[in-house]
């Protein structure tokens, strides 16, 4: 009775202790860690130090104060840091070459025992202290997906008419017009707005010709707001810090492609229609964060079979709309006067 | 000024100028990315690769266990039927399609793994981006459901011939006859056709021999019948 006793014992610890180390795995696999970024320890004061983590390996220690003009925060020190492996780090070194208030000459080498895209923990190799680190808000930051539905000459409905067979079937109508991504950062002070994707521009007479490129300011500044024409759509949603870096990253290579003349296809809105994809799945790099339809461009496929090509792109974000409603941030909730200081 | 020559450079610096223009516009359409080849070496897509030369280019990966290892070997037999050619105006070149994974080092083990570690014949790796870019532009379908597939790439071979900007994709997994085939479409005409007069004198030399030995046999069946 004692064997069968101690066995299920070792089963239990055996069982538990796998299933601690599948979790933590699964956990570090979902998403490579970021420290780029605003940090606040859990261990803060009233005055609480943020420790903003730059690319370039150095940290700034800041503390929040409203005695700077055009500035939330006060800079205190700056040292270097290095993470052992960057995107699934075990170990933070703080070097420290000369010292200061907060660290002593030399490095404090801090054992990461988890981590994730908002929160990471340390170890103190001295006394071992845990820290719990949360990232700051020093940022808000939104993505939103915009489209206009326009009439589109050149492309026809009429089956009777040759089409060419890479603008679509005979069948469906005959629009599509404007679709891009849109990235708002706001810092409390000013908002910061970067955009990409598909717009018409006017050549010749009247003759409307897709581009693929920064969005010109009229067209998307129409979108900084709810429209409410029946022909526009558009999905804002709010980001953390990491999945915003992690979109932006798409926006940049594609950027790079827009200004080198190196979009993957001839057609402008197929490009567009792989940006948009290629953004909105980026929000799912580390598990399912919107509902999106899957684009396999076959028969079945509800959105290409239904539509031209020039309409895929404001299918795509109507179908994300639609899927994903809660999550859009509506004008009401839209934090326009929004300041830092609530960490 | 030699009255010809005063004569004649416009009309070379007009096909000059136009040259540098079309290959300006292959350059910038099939890029000029920096890749690094299984040898560590940095190399230009275009002005290294591509200018000037009759290229095989195929896309494959170190851990594909697909169709990858039975390209590269059908591609090694290829580069036997082409005898004295690779390395001289006919090149050949491997692109990974995961640059990620493929460090110069991953892919000289596969090209030696596959005995494929010869002269004229480089593996590819480079920046994901620019990778993905050449494959657009060398292997795409226009249909991004099969586009963004990338095993949909790794099957077929293209083939280009920069002086004369002529290409073509074949599928990898044909017969290595008719790859050869169709890589001898990428030669100028007068060599197509310097090729083909000497195959048709072959032929003809084969149809006389034949015919000789047929006649010899006749006269031979001839004279024993005579002999008994």
């Amino acid at each position: 009775m004692k064997r069968v006793g101690f066995l299920y014992a070792l089963m239990f610890v055996c069982l538990s202790a796998g299933g601690v180390t599948y979790g933590q795995s699964e956990a570090r696999k979902a998403c490579p860690f970021n420290v780029v970024g605003t940090w606040r320890s859990e261990a803060a004061t009233e005055n609480p130090i943020l420790f903003r983590f730059a690319p370039d390996g150095t940290v700034t220690l800041l503390s929040a104060s409203t005695a700077i003009p055009n500035s939330d925060f006060e800079t205190l020190a700056a040292v270097s840091y290095k993470l052992d492996k960057p995107s699934a780090p075990t170990r933070l070194d703080i070097i420290a070459a000369r010292g200061n208030e907060v660290f002593g000459r030399g490095t404090t080498a801090m054992e990461i025992v988890e981590y994730g895209d908002d929160s990471f923990t340390t170890i103190h190799p001295v006394d071992g202290r845990r820290t719990h680190w949360v990232r700051a808000k020093t940022n808000r930051y939104f993505l939103t997906f915009a489209a206009r539905r326009t009439q589109l000459t050149g492309y026809s409905d009429d089956s009777s008419q040759k089409i060419d067979p890479k603008v679509g079937r005979p069948n469906g109508a005959a629009y599509g017009g404007p679709a891009f991504a849109m990235w708002t950062k706001l810092d409390g002070r000013k908002t910061e707005v970067e955009t990409l994707g598909l717009y018409l521009r006017t050549e010749g007479v009247g003759r409307m010709v897709p581009v693929v490129g920064a969005i010109p300011s009229g067209l998307y500044k129409e979108f900084l707001k709810e429209s409410d024409k029946d022909s526009d759509v558009m999905m804002r949603l709010e980001l953390s810090e990491a999945e915003f870096e992690r979109t932006h990253k798409v926006f940049k290579i594609w950027e790079k492609r827009a200004q080198d003349k190196t979009l993957l296809y001839d057609e402008p809105y197929l490009n567009a229609m792989e940006f948009l994809r290629r953004t909105a799945e980026s929000l799912n790099q580390c598990g399912e964060r919107v509902k999106l339809h899957k684009l396999d461009w076959l028969q079945n496929d509800e959105i290409v079979s239904r539509h031209h090509i020039p309409a895929h792109p404001l299918e795509y974000i109507r179908d994300m709309r639609k899927k994903n409603d809660k999550l859009h941030v509506t004008d009401a909730r839209f934090p326009a006067d929004w300041r830092p200081g609530q960490f | 000024m030699d009255r010809r020559k005063f004569l004649s450079s416009p009309v070379t610096n007009a096909a000059a100028a136009a040259d540098s223009a079309a290959e300006a516009q292959k350059r910038a359409y099939l890029t000029n990315a920096v890749l690094t080849n299984h040898e560590g070496k940095k190399v230009r897509f275009y002005d290294d690769l591509l200018k000037d030369k009759i290229t095989i280019v195929n896309m494959m990966y170190a851990k594909c266990d697909g169709i990858c290892p039975m390209v590269t070997s059908n591609l090694k037999r290829v580069y036997q039927g082409l005898k004295g050619r690779i390395g001289v105006d006919t090149f050949m070149y491997s692109i990974t399609l995961k640059p990620e994974q493929d460090s110069p080092l991953a892919l000289k083990r596969f090209a030696e793994m596959h005995y494929a570690n010869l002269p004229g014949w480089q593996f590819l790796t480079g920046d994901p981006d620019e990778i993905e870019t050449i494959r657009f532009r060398l292997f795409r379908w226009d249909h991004p459901g099969l586009d963004n597939d990338v095993d949909q790439h790794t099957g077929m071979v293209f083939l280009f011939n920069d002086n004369l900007s002529r290409n073509c994709k074949t599928p990898a997994m044909s017969s290595v006859r008719s790859l050869l085939e169709t890589i001898s479409w990428m030669d100028p005409i007068p060599v197509q056709a310097a090729r083909a007069r000497r195959d048709a004198a072959k032929l003809v030399a084969k149809f006389e021999r034949e015919a000789a030995w047929a006649e010899g046999e006749k006269w031979a069946k001839g004279a024993v019948a005579i002999g008994r």
